[in-house]
C-alpha cells in the first residue's frame, strides 16, 4: 500500500494570459502536515481548487491515493477553502447533514465531530448567527464529518482574533495527533512554523523552495543583550572582531549577531573583564519568516 | 412562496369568467356577442384556453429557478458541495428534477383547475369531451420545462439573479420577438421564425381565443412544434451541462 497520499505532477492553470500556477511538481506524504506557503497571489488557493474540482487545470496531472480524481475521491477529503460555505439561514446540524448526504456518511457522525470543534451547545442557531470563528470550527467539523485520512485548510484563521486563531491552532495540532495528513494553506509565517513538519513556498505559480520546518529553524541568528550601562556595552561589543552587526531592537536591547560560531562563556567573561555585567543574554531563535524573505528576495536576485 | 404562487395561479385560472363579465358590465361586445356568453370553460375547449393561459405565470417560476441557481453561486455553496464530493452532473440532476417537480405541479394545477371549472360549466358533461385536449396539459408540462431550462441557462451564464432576470426578460420580450418581428417583415414567414427558443416555446400551446370571433383556430398541438420544443429541450440540458462541468466554479 502506497503512503503517498497526493502525488501532483507538471499541474499548471492559466487565466487567458495569466500563469496562476506553472508546472507545479509537488508529492504528499502520509501522516504529514504540509504548509502552502506564498504571498498572496502566489496561486495556493488556484492549486487547492485544482486537486480538489472546482478550477479545471490547463495541464497536468494529480493523483489522490494514487488514483484518477473523482467526485468519489473527493469524499474521501475534508477540506475548506478560503471563507467558510453554509446555507446561512440553516442551523449548524441542518448544514452538516447536507454535506452528510453528498460524502454518503452516517447523520450520526453529527454529534461526535461538532462535539470535537466544541459547537454542540450552538447546534440549532442559524450558521448565519455564527461568530467567525464558530463558523471556522463549523467548517473544519465539516471537513472531519468523513473522518478522512487527509484535511485541507485554506488560511485557516484569517480574520480571527488572537484566541480564536489559538483555539483553531490547537484543534489544527490535536487533529494532526490522531494521525491525519493536513495540508495547509497560509501566508502567515508564524502559523505554518507553529504547526507544520513540512512547507513548500510559492511564488507566482512557481515552487521555489521546499524543505521541512525544523531544519529550516533550526540554528539561531545571534543574541540579544542588555545591561545597566547600554552606551559601554555597544562601544565594547562593537571592538569585539567576531561581530558582524549590533543593532538595538524593539525593546531596546542590543542584538549581536557573530560572523561564526562564538563560545558563549568565554564571550560573556571577556564582557565581564571590562566591567560590563549583562542583565539579559538570549539567543534569537531562526524564524521561518527570516528564511521565507531570504528565499524570496534570492529569488529576486 | 410557493403558496403565494398556488394562491395566485389558481385565482388567474379561475377569474376569467369574473373577468368576462365585468368586460360585460363595462358595455363590450364583440360584433354584437356578450363576452359572458363565451364558452371559455367549456370541455374540450377549457384545456387550450388555460394552457395559454397557464404559460403566462411560468415567468414566476422561471424567477425563483433563477434565484435558486445564482443564490448557490453568491453563498458559493455549489463550490463548497462540489469540494466535499458531489459532481457537477449531480448538482444538474438535483435542478433538474426540481424544474420537473415545479412543471409537474404547474400541470396539476391545471388539471384540477380545468376539471373543476369545465365540470361546473359544461352541460351536458360527456367522457369523451373531457379527454379530448388532455394533449394540452402534457405540452404545458413540457412548455413550462423548457422555459425553466432556459431560465437556468442565464443564471449559470451571468450567476447574478438581477442580471439573469434582467437578461431572460430583455431576451424573451424585447430581443426575440424584435428579431422575430423583422424577420417576419424582410422575408415574410422566414423558416428561422420556429426556431427561435421562446417563439417555439409559446408556439407549443397556440393563441385559443380567436376562435370565438374568427371560427378557425389551430386547436391542436403541431407535430414540428413540439419536436422543436423537444429539441430545445435537450440542445439547454446540454448547455447547462457543458457550462457546470467545463467552467471553474
Amino acid at each position: 500500500m502506497t503512503d503517498t497520499i497526493l502525488e501532483i505532477k507538471g499541474l499548471s492553470k492559466n487565466f487567458g494570459p495569466i500563469k496562476a500556477v506553472s508546472n507545479l511538481d509537488l508529492t504528499i506524504k502520509k501522516g504529514s502536515i504540509f504548509g502552502l506557503l506564498g504571498p498572496n497571489g502566489s496561486g495556493k488557493s488556484t492549486t487547492l481548487g485544482m486537486i480538489l474540482g472546482v478550477v479545471k487545470k490547463t495541464s497536468g496531472e494529480f493523483y489522490w491515493y494514487g488514483q484518477e480524481p473523482t467526485a468519489a475521491t473527493r469524499r474521501k477529503i475534508g477540506a475548506i477553502l478560503e471563507s467558510p460555505t453554509f446555507f446561512p439561514y440553516l442551523s449548524g446540524v441542518q448544514n452538516l447533514r447536507i454535506i452528510c448526504q453528498i460524502k454518503e456518511v452516517p447523520v450520526s457522525r453529527i454529534p461526535d465531530v461538532l462535539q470535537q470543534v466544541g459547537l454542540w451547545d450552538r447546534k440549532d442557531s442559524p450558521f448565519k448567527t455564527y461568530s467567525l470563528g464558530m463558523k471556522q470550527r463549523l467548517a473544519i467539523a465539516s471537513a472531519l464529518l468523513a473522518d478522512p485520512g487527509v484535511l485541507i485548510l485554506d488560511e485557516p484563521t484569517n480574520g480571527l482574533d488572537p484566541q480564536g486563531i489559538a483555539e483553531i491552532r490547537e484543534l489544527i495540532v490535536q487533529i494532526a495527533e490522531s494521525g491525519k495528513t493536513i495540508i495547509l494553506a497560509s501566508h502567515l509565517l508564524d502559523e505554518v512554523q507553529k504547526v507544520c513538519t513540512e512547507f513548500v513556498v510559492l511564488r507566482t505559480g512557481e515552487k521555489i523552495f521546499q524543505g521541512s520546518v525544523a531544519e529550516s529553524i533550526s540554528g539561531n541568528e545571534g543574541i540579544e543583550l542588555a545591561a545597566d550601562d547600554m552606551e559601554s556595552l555597544e562601544k565594547l561589543v562593537n571592538t569585539l572582531p567576531e561581530v558582524l552587526s549590533v543593532k538595538y531592537n524593539n525593546v531596546n536591547r542590543l542584538e549581536v549577531r557573530f560572523s561564526n560560531e562564538v563560545n558563549m562563556t568565554q564571550f560573556h567573561q571577556s564582557l565581564i573583564d571590562q566591567k560590563v555585567v549583562l542583565t539579559h543574554l538570549s539567543y534569537i531563535n531562526r524564524s521561518l519568516e527570516k528564511q521565507f524573505l531570504q528565499i524570496l528576495s534570492d529569488q529576486n536576485a | 412562496m410557493s403558496l403565494l404562487y398556488f394562491i395566485l395561479f389558481l385565482a388567474i385560472m379561475l377569474s376569467v369568467e369574473l373577468f368576462l363579465s365585468w368586460l360585460e358590465s363595462m358595455g363590450a361586445n364583440f360584433e354584437g356577442i356578450s363576452p359572458s356568453i363565451i364558452p371559455f370553460y367549456m370541455f374540450p375547449d377549457v384545456w387550450q384556453n388555460l394552457a395559454y393561459l397557464a404559460s403566462f405565470v411560468k415567468f414566476f417560476l422561471a424567477f425563483i429557478v433563477i434565484i435558486s441557481i445564482t443564490n448557490e453561486y453568491s453563498f458559493r455553496t455549489i463550490r463548497q458541495n462540489i469540494i466535499d464530493g458531489m459532481s457537477p452532473t449531480e448538482f444538474l440532476i438535483s435542478k433538474e428534477l426540481m424544474i420537473g417537480a415545479f412543471s409537474l405541479f404547474n400541470m396539476l394545477v391545471l388539471f384540477i383547475s380545468g376539471t373543476i371549472m369545465g365540470l361546473v360549466y359544461t352541460s351536458p358533461f360527456e367522457i369523451k369531451l373531457y379527454f379530448d385536449g388532455f394533449e394540452f396539459l402534457f405540452v404545458h408540462f413540457l412548455e413550462v420545462a423548457i422555459f425553466l431550462n432556459f431560465a437556468m441557462l442565464f443564471g449559470l451564464l451571468l450567476k447574478k439573479a438581477g442580471f439573469a432576470i434582467i437578461g431572460l426578460c430583455f431576451y424573451g420580450l424585447i430581443l426575440e420577438p424584435g428579431l422575430v418581428a423583422y424577420l417576419n417583415y424582410r422575408f415574410d414567414d422566414h423558416f428561422l421564425i420556429k426556431l427561435f427558443p421562446i417563439h417555439a416555446i409559446n408556439n407549443l400551446v397556440e393563441f385559443p381565443y380567436s376562435r370565438y370571433i374568427f371560427m378557425e383556430v389551430q386547436d391542436y398541438v403541431a407535430m414540428d412544434s413540439l419536436f422543436i420544443g423537444i429539441g430545445w429541450l435537450g440542445l439547454l440540458g446540454y448547455l447547462n451541462w457543458l457550462l457546470l462541468t467545463k467552467r471553474d466554479v
